[in-house]
């Protein structure tokens, strides 16, 4: 990681205020920066283009006041000025109120390869309010419906195959049966989520190790309003390392468990590649936490722009011309 | 030779020491509101490590520097809810934060500010884990489950005394419902040692509320609001969100389900907290778990 450009020091202490609708909110660099990261801007990239236009301030807003309109229009003119994707998804983001809402984000891929870690920070970037993880849903579909009726919800998703019965397994890999089993029946339980999501204005991001591409039903998938991503950890050292690494911080039952689980665990991974190849689904590499994140955050971006954008832009367009017949 | 960087030896989502990064967290995270002065204090810690000629520090020595500085600078309360905030997931430690509060007081809101300061990764509401259940469940089963949880009662097999008052009694046997599906979230948080924030009005306080009260890793909290009309704001405000509307009926069924569930919690010894300002409940929700849980990391040390 490079260090961040400093701050100059400045001689006066200019503090600018920004007038809004209800308040008045004293010019924060921090919060600029937190509403740039949003964007999908590098960390680095924002706090030098915070301080570029806030060393500014003093001479663009001499009064030292500025109604809140004035301000976003102000910062859109110079996002534009760097590229203008970051004025679209400024616009969308900041002005246009809920223009995001509902927004469904689904994060798959095996643990170790710093899932939670990443949905963590797209959920803190998005302001999302609902992070949910599958392995939750699993366990409360364990607390309502017995083992002997589900065995395959009662193990670890890596070692499901443990309750096939021999006729079940056909040339495919048991590991794999196994848990597409327990992902089959994990999966009702994440489209209701989804659905019922749906229907709220929230961004919700859902991650997890049953998020199969292939699995789902399409008319979720496809929806414009619903985001798959798969993360995966190509370098297995590193894969083996960053689970043994967190064994070491939470030592748990289940941490060491999935060390011994870990060839099962890489199965897993190749085939969520495979299906996400299929499905179409970008998958992202985790090695590098920084890049992943900079990743993700572009291709949640994207789709928004391409899915959520246009068909709202094209839906006016339509609206406007049946009017004009009329 | 002095170093100029300072790398962390054992954080996932950060390799080299960052004062940008250092102050974006603190006001980020609501510990120092002015971001000049985050960065202030960002920029001393820094020339501390360099001064001291540290190349490597681990996390946990990197919150102790933290610490020291903001309590030379600012509050010792902020600096004592910094350390304890930072170190709770690096010390392998997970804790549960329970919101229990009818629609429309301010829970949601709560809840993402808690979540960004314990930087905790899930946030489950009561409803989903309700539709969950009633997607899972056959309506012959649990009928109960069909409507919202204000209408329930439309649901329920005729054999309660109509004594009692229909929401009420609906009300509570959703709750009792859900209950199944909430406790498997709160073992499967303390056993995984993943935090968590849960926030929903379906809790059936006499059944459950002293199993919350009990688990050392869980704080339940109710979170009501006591001016009426504030109340009615804020739930309009959601409902122009929701599309959904908000009639007098509802509305006053939102109410009797919050007296009902402050009786509860009166009757339980839960805390309650009139959320007229959330940043009030926030700082009495962070007290409260700071003042519980900063003994028991001491005692670990020693």
């Amino acid at each position: 990681m490079s260090p961040p450009p400093t701050i100059t020091n400045r001689t006066d202490d200019f503090q600018l205020i920004i007038h809004s609708k209800n308040h008045i909110i004293p010019f924060s660099r921090g919060f600029l920066v937190d509403s740039l990261l949003s964007l999908g801007m590098t960390y680095e990239h924002a706090f030098s283009f915070a301080g570029t236009i806030s060393d500014e301030f003093p001479y663009v807003f001499s009064s030292g006041v500025v109604s809140g309109e004035e301000f976003q229009d102000y910062i859109s003119q110079h996002l534009i000025a760097v590229s203008p994707q970051w004025a679209s998804r400024f616009q969308l983001f900041n002005l246009e109120e809920n223009a995001l809402n509902p927004l469904i984000i689904l994060i798959g891929g095996t643990p170790g390869i710093g899932k939670s870690t990443l949905a963590n920070l797209v959920a803190r970037r998005l302001k999302a309010t609902n992070l949910l993880g599958t392995d939750i849903l699993r366990e409360i579909l364990r607390g309502i419906i017995s083992t002997s009726l589900m065995p395959a919800l009662h193990f670890s998703s890596f070692e499901s195959s443990q309750f096939l019965s021999g006729h079940l397994l056909t040339r495919q890999n048991p590991i794999i049966v196994g848990y597409e089993q327990q992902a089959t029946k994990v999966m009702v339980a994440i489209e209701t989520v989804i659905s019922h999501q749906l229907q709220r204005p929230d961004i919700s991001i859902i991650e997890g190790v049953h998020l199969i591409p292939t699995l789902i039903s399409p008319e979720l998938l496809n929806n414009p309003r619903v985001i798959f991503l798969m993360l995966s950890l190509d370098n297995e050292q590193k894969h083996l390392s960053r689970l043994k690494r967190r064994a070491r911080n939470h030592p748990s039952r289940k941490s060491e468990r999935l060390i011994e689980l870990f060839d099962n665990i890489r199965v897993i991974n190749s085939y969520l590649i495979e299906k996400a190849n299929e499905a179409n689904i970008p998958v992202i590499d985790c090695e590098n936490t920084e890049l992943a994140i900079e990743c993700l955050m572009n291709e949640i971006w994207e789709k928004i722009i391409l899915q959520i954008k246009p068909k709202e832009d094209n839906l006016e367009q339509n609206n406007a011309t049946t009017e004009e017949l009329k | 030779m002095m170093p100029t960087m300072v790398q962390i030896h054992d954080l996932d989502d950060q390799q080299f020491f960052s004062k940008g990064l250092l102050a974006h967290q603190l006001t980020n995270r609501g510990f120092i509101v002015d971001s000049l002065k985050a960065y202030s204090l960002a920029l001393k810690v820094e020339e501390r490590l360099l001064k001291d000629g540290i190349s490597e520090i681990s996390a946990l020595e990197l919150i102790e520097v933290v610490t020291e500085e903001l309590k030379a600078e600012f509050d010792p309360k902020i600096a004592d809810r910094y350390n304890l905030v930072s170190r709770l997931p690096l010390e392998g430690k997970s804790l549960v934060i329970v919101m229990i509060g009818s629609v429309g007081v301010g829970k949601g809101t709560l809840a993402n500010d808690l979540a960004t300061i314990f930087r905790i990764p899930r946030v489950i509401g009561t409803d989903v884990i309700h539709r969950l259940m009633r997607d899972l469940l056959s309506p012959m089963l649990v009928p109960e489950l069909q409507t919202s949880p204000f209408e329930a009662y439309k649901g329920l097999r005729p054999i309660y005394s109509s004594i009692y008052d229909p929401l009420l009694i609906g009300f509570d046997e959703v709750s009792k419902i859900v209950d199944a599906g909430l406790r498997s979230v709160i073992y499967r948080s303390e056993r995984e040692k993943i935090s968590t924030i849960i926030r929903g009005e379906l809790f059936s306080l006499k059944e459950i509320g002293p199993w919350l009260l009990d688990q050392p890793e869980v704080f339940p909290f109710m979170i009501t609001l006591s001016d009426e009309d504030l109340h009615k704001e804020r739930l309009n405000k959601e409902e122009q969100l929701d599309n959904q509307e908000i009639t007098s009926e509802s509305f006053d069924a939102i109410r009797k389900i919050q007296s009902y569930l402050l009786e509860g919690s009166e009757e339980m010894g839960i805390q309650i907290i009139d959320n007229l300002s959330s940043d009030e409940t926030i700082e009495t929700i962070l007290d409260v778990i700071v003042s519980k849980m900063k003994p028991q990391l001491e005692e670990e040390e020693l």
